[in-house]
């Protein structure tokens, strides 16, 4: 075994742990994508979403082509037209909601900035608050009864 | 044996599809937020039809290309044709147009209220 393969056999046995480390941590959820086509208020994009199909479209269309004939295609002009119309729809449509931020803020469905859902917060405030009630009135007794015991003793 | 070239393109093509195959999973479980996706965003919640052909639109041209790739022959990336990157075009303008009238029309509206 030459030094070339040698060398060879490293680099794959690196990008193949960089590649698995990636996959694990996105599936584990460490590596979060849960915003992945959200906006700042919290709902989904449209323009994100078109332009993550198209991506993974021509991405895998390319490496197949790469995989079948071992060197790297001309990338026509109409494929280069079509991600120039996503990327720019995507970016006017930032514009125009980065230009009018409390319309942006206002017209989010029912969500708030950090992506939590407002109804679901608000339920689990009131349900806190219920347990604590309940907490404070079972001390409020044990206390109660604590007084009368050593008032007992005495 | 098997050649690093081999194996760099198993790792590149499991990459690539583990990739897709767990957005499209994190996807369809809701994992990643949809929420509001086809939703006009000026503060009515109605749902956007320049949306919803903004998104037929998209899957009909991603379809239409990657079986265009699988009938292409081996070694070339095929072109787009024209009339589907005016359709892409005219479908991406329309739902620009459509959001800047929306949102400039809600601020207007809130500038009134306050």
């Amino acid at each position: 075994m030459t030094m070339v393969q040698v060398c060879g056999f490293v680099l794959c046995l690196f990008i193949g742990l960089l590649a698995l480390t990636i996959l694990y941590l996105i599936w584990t959820r460490k590596i979060d994508l849960s915003e992945l086509l959200s906006e700042a208020n919290g709902d989904a994009s449209m323009s994100r979403f078109q332009l993550l199909i198209f991506t993974f479209v021509i991405a895998i269309a390319l490496f197949e082509i790469v995989e079948s004939s071992m060197k790297f295609p001309d990338i026509p002009q109409g494929v280069l037209v079509l991600l120039g119309i996503s990327a720019s729809t995507y970016a006017v449509g930032k514009g125009i909601s980065y230009s009018q931020p409390q319309v942006m803020m206002q017209g989010s469905v029912g969500k708030a900035p950090d992506g939590s859902d407002v109804d679901d917060a608000v339920a689990a405030a009131q349900a806190a608050a219920g347990q604590a009630a309940a907490h404070a009135a079972s001390a409020q007794q044990a206390a109660a009864k604590a007084q009368q015991a050593s008032g007992n003793q005495t | 044996m098997i050649s690093p070239t081999r194996i760099m393109h198993f790792e590149a093509l499991g990459f690539l599809y583990g990739l897709a195959a767990i957005v499209t999973y994190q996807l369809f479980t809701g994992q990643i937020n949809l929420q509001g996706l086809l939703q006009r965003k000026d503060g009515t919640g109605q749902t956007s039809p320049e949306r919803i052909q903004l998104l037929l639109t998209t899957i009909a041209a991603a379809a239409r290309y990657a079986a265009q790739v699988a009938q292409a022959p081996p070694g070339t990336l095929p072109d787009i044709p024209s009339d589907w990157l005016y359709l892409m075009g005219g479908s991406s303008s329309l739902y620009v147009v459509h959001k800047a009238w929306n949102v400039f029309k809600a601020a207007q509206q809130l500038g009134e209220k306050s």
